[in-house]
């Protein structure tokens, strides 16, 4: 991948709880094109929000980065940064669109104060000239400045308040835009009313962006690339048409079963067996392997590393594609990633 | 019935409550002090028993001789018209002595709210901030248990033995040194504020670890709020975070509880005013207890339950004010 | 059995519970021994007037010459008394009107509610002053009743919200759907929930009583027996002018210090209760 705007290498995220020790991310190494849309694709407990807190570096204080991990963002490592250079990366040059806006703002500070401060602690510019920035990225998100500047959080309704938050996430301009279930507390109508803007500001302005949900659908509409976790791994990634065409992983052929179809048919709808795995006692070899469908012995003994498939398609998963007769596979074709 | 209009009655009730007591209390009390007070004005100014004794009854704002419920109707009618009566031994309006002393309980409170309010919140809000360093909240926890232990007025002993008697700092009675004239001038305030520090400083130390706890039981919730992440990410520096959104958010619970802490210290006053012989609405109950002055005492009473009512209604008010969410 | 069994348990192996048990039965031994062993002496001795602590008087002496920890001792007796009282009579009264409120619910509950509000809004100390001055109210039994009469809301209306929570739990509600009668749910099913509640405050009101006890006496307008701890305080700074003598410092503070370490006493113990009850906390 020549022009990937974020590299992540060798990541791996620990969490000290109550003496146990979690592993939500896991020695993941990915890269993310420059100006797409991706989708980060799991059940809640996989190691998403992880992720994104260690992207922006906002990880709770009981948490520790892995040493030899490397997080790429245009070419410069953030996890050398000082911690001022890292504030100043946060927001500037990524930012995030938090899910459940109802508590995601602060309930006594008007929605204009919320939106400017940021650009107060970043850049060099009058209050006045904050505000009118405001105001502009209110209307790009189709809302009322006049309304919305100073109204307090609880006085909006909640598609208003998740506009609101992608407004808030434009204000610096930044690069990288993370969306974190930005539909999960909607209806059905508002979800795709926010789609429909978040598309039109990624055609009109072109940043890159990463959308983290558990709702395939939301990735189906949204995203170009699709990315699978779970248990703390990735399981696959792959170009969004040919996922949603074939999924290569037992667990992404799992959640494409899972969806409801269309006709309404809920016989075809199958949930997969079994929980997902404890973070702090995963299961031995392939994290997947207990609720598996295909599973093998070699799966209970080896971590399957993620291979590269002759079409660029990543799947961590030796016996699947294999089974499967699409691009012809053998062995000699399968080379691990070299980030 | 709406929740205000509750509020509202049970407002009324409570002063009505209030004035049925002390209307009970001087009838309840022993030997007939209206003749006693008749006797006394027919012996200093010469005036004929009767007078005298209509005189006495009118000071006293009291008529035995009427039915009980007309006794009442002309008591409860005199509090309208602000005739409280006149004090037993004191021989001024009650009124007056109130007017006098009010000042000064309301001016000991306040200073010592805004010490104790101040610097427990901010050390609250600095120790749920910190909140992994083990010295400092243990050393923080070890302050709160002793200062709930020790009542304010035995810290205002403690202070008045150690700073008042055997240090010298500062005065040990009164309000100000009577040598200089009361008015806006700067020897007089020094001493006002001289002889209010002891004081100040038993309420403020006895609670300071209340306000200190709440400060830090509501800032570690808010510190685990969603928008408090949302603010790091923004990549706001500290001082915005912990200013804008830590602090602001967390000053909500404990401002709410101001003005019910004010009244309670007003109503349980007595003690240190008592003490320190500081001349507010404490000193003055004490002092009416100990004299046997009925209506000192039912005018003190009425004002205690007028101020708790009103900081009541006034913490309501402020709720809803202070928090944008309950207004709509 | 096996209730004490676990109270016990509790109390030994939670440092606080611990510290505070043994301080609560060491007062009580005090009030119990201390008089047999070091009985109160009322002669003067003014020779012996003020004198720091000794030997032969630990806790030096009072304006009077005389040993002012056997007074302490003696005073303890009337500290646990109007705790005790104060405490069992507050829980009584609350009890009953808290369970009525409670249970009956409609205008009874309003009216009963109503009046709590009043009672809560009433500035409390002063009341309390005016009674237990003015009908000159002496033993130290009386005495806890008449702080019991003004502290009773607060935990009646506690009892009452416990009881409206208790009441749409299954249990209670299946128990009314067998048509037990109501005194034996009262008893049989909400008791065992009520008693962690109840046990709290009972130790809250008896601090809180002890405070006021001290205060009104400090005041000087309840002439209890002289040795009662507040009284020897007012003693000590009103009457006798020991705040200005330097040797007095051990009778003037030797009160303080009973009163901070018996309210520390009762605030351990209740610690300890508060994990007892709720194991989470264990």
């Amino acid at each position: 991948m020549t022009d990937a705007l974020l590299r992540l290498e060798n990541l791996s995220i620990r969490y000290q709880v109550r003496g146990r020790q979690l592993l939500p991310v896991e020695n993941i190494s990915l890269a993310f094109a420059r100006g797409q849309i991706t989708a980060i694709i799991g059940e809640s407990g996989c190691g998403k929000s992880t992720l994104t807190a260690g992207l922006l570096g906002i990880l709770a204080s009981n948490s520790q980065v892995d040493p030899k991990s490397r997080i790429w963002f245009n070419d410069q490592d953030l996890l050398s940064l000082t911690p001022e250079a890292r504030r100043r990366f946060r927001w500037q040059k990524a930012s995030m669109v938090f899910q459940a806006a109802q508590t995601a703002l602060s309930p006594t500070l008007r929605i204009g104060e919320q939106l400017i401060d940021t650009v107060l602690d970043h850049e060099k510019i009058s209050r006045a000239e904050a505000l009118s920035r405001a105001e502009v990225r209110l209307r790009q998100v189709r809302l009322e400045p006049e309304r919305v500047m100073t109204a307090y959080p609880h006085q909006l309704s909640g598609g208003m308040r998740q506009r609101v938050m992608i407004a808030l996430a434009l204000m610096l301009e930044p690069e990288l835009i993370l969306l974190d279930e930005p539909t999960t507390a909607l209806d059905v109508i508002t979800q795709h009313y926010i789609f429909d803007i978040l598309l039109d500001l990624w055609r009109s302005q072109g940043m890159t962006m990463l959308l983290i949900t558990h709702d395939l659908s939301a990735a189906a509409d949204l995203a170009g690339q699709v990315v699978v976790m779970y248990g703390g791994r990735i399981m696959e990634n792959a170009p969004a048409k040919a996922f949603f065409q074939q999924p290569l992983h037992p667990y992404s052929e799992g959640l494409l079963r899972a969806q409801p179809t269309l006709d309404g048919d809920t016989a075809s709808r199958q949930p997969i067996d079994g929980h997902p795995p404890d973070l702090a006692a995963k299961p031995s070899g392939c994290v997947f392997h207990p609720r598996c469908a295909y599973v093998q012995p070699s799966c209970r003994n080896e971590i399957p590393l993620l291979q590269t498939l002759p079409d660029g398609r990543q799947v961590a998963c030796p016996i699947r594609p294999a089974q499967l007769n699409l691009p012809q596979l053998n062995p000699s074709q399968l080379n691990e990633v070299k980030p | 019935m709406s929740p205000r209009l509750r509020k509202w009655t049970s407002a009324l009730i409570t002063i009505l409550a209030a004035t049925l007591i002390s209307f009970v209390l001087i009838r309840a009390m022993p030997g007939d002090f209206l003749d006693l007070r008749a006797n006394e004005l027919v012996t200093t100014q010469g005036l004929p028993y009767a007078t005298a004794y209509k005189i006495a009854s009118s000071q006293y704002n009291y008529d035995p001789n009427l039915p009980l419920w007309q006794q009442f109707v002309s008591y409860f009618g005199g509090l309208l018209h602000g005739n409280l009566g006149t004090s037993m031994t004191l021989r001024i309006p009650v009124s007056s002595v109130l007017l006098q002393a009010l000042p000064w309980t309301l001016f000991l409170n306040f200073l010592a709210l805004l010490l104790s309010f101040s610097v427990g919140t901010t050390l609250g809000l600095l120790l749920a901030w910190k909140r992994r360093s083990r010295v400092l909240s243990g050393l923080m926890n070890g302050f709160a248990v002793l200062s709930q232990a020790i009542p304010d007025f035995l810290i205002g002993l403690l202070l008045l033995v150690f700073f008042g008697v055997r240090l010298r700092w500062f005065p040990l009675r009164g309000a100000y040194d009577i040598s200089y004239t009361p008015g806006f001038n700067l020897p007089f305030m020094f001493s006002v504020l001289q002889h209010a520090i002891l004081p100040a400083m038993a309420y403020t130390l006895s609670t300071v670890g209340g306000w200190m706890l709440a400060m830090r039981a509501s800032a570690t919730q808010v510190l685990n709020e969603e928008y408090l992440l949302v603010a790091q990410a923004k990549g706001l520096k500290s001082k915005r975070i912990f200013g804008r959104y830590l602090a602001r958010n967390a000053i909500m619970p404990p401002v709410t509880q101001l003005a019910i802490a004010f009244a309670s210290m007003i109503s349980g006053s007595i003690f240190v005013e008592w003490m320190f012989a500081y001349p507010g609405i404490g000193y003055f109950f004490g002092y009416a207890l100990g004299n046997r002055d009925f209506t000192l005492l039912q005018g003190i009473l009425l004002v205690s339950t007028l101020t708790m009512v009103v900081a009541n209604l006034l913490a309501d008010a402020v709720y809803s004010w202070i928090d944008p969410r309950v207004k709509t | 059995m096996n209730l004490l069994k676990t109270l016990f348990d509790v109390l030994r192996h939670n440092r606080k519970a611990t510290v505070g048990t043994l301080l609560l039965v060491g007062f009580v031994l005090m009030a119990l021994l201390g008089p047999l062993w070091l009985p109160v002496n009322l002669d003067s001795d003014y020779l012996e007037r003020f004198q720091g602590p000794s030997w032969q008087h630990w806790l030096g002496t009072d304006y009077a010459g005389r040993d002012t920890l056997a007074q302490l001792m003696h005073g303890t007796r009337d500290m646990l008394l109007i705790a005790f009282s104060a405490a069992l009579a507050t829980l009584a009264i609350a009890m009953v009107v808290g369970t009525w409120a409670g249970l009956s619910g409609g205008w009874v509950d309003s009216c009963l509610m109503q009046v709590i509000d009043i009672m809560l809004t009433l500035p409390r100390f002063p009341i309390m002053a005016i009674f237990a001055g003015l009908f000159s109210i002496r033993d130290p039994l009386s005495f806890g009743g008449v702080l019991a009469l003004f502290y009773w809301p607060g935990l009646a209306r506690g009892i009452r919200s416990q009881i409206l929570s208790l009441r749409h739990k299954e249990f209670i509600e299946v128990s009314r759907l067998m048509n037990m009668p109501m005194r034996h749910i009262m008893l049989g099913e909400l008791m065992p929930n009520l008693v962690p509640y109840l046990a709290i405050n009972f130790i809250g009101v008896a601090r809180d009583a002890i405070v006021a006890s001290v205060g009104i006496m400090l005041l000087g307008i309840v002439p209890l027996s002289a040795s009662n701890w507040g009284m020897m305080l007012n003693m000590a700074t009103t009457q006798t002018g020991a705040i200005y003598v330097p040797n007095a410092y051990a009778y003037l503070l030797a009160p303080i210090v009973f009163i901070v370490i018996f309210q520390f006493a009762l605030m351990a113990f209740a610690s300890g209760l508060e994990e007892f009850f709720d194991p989470r906390l264990r």
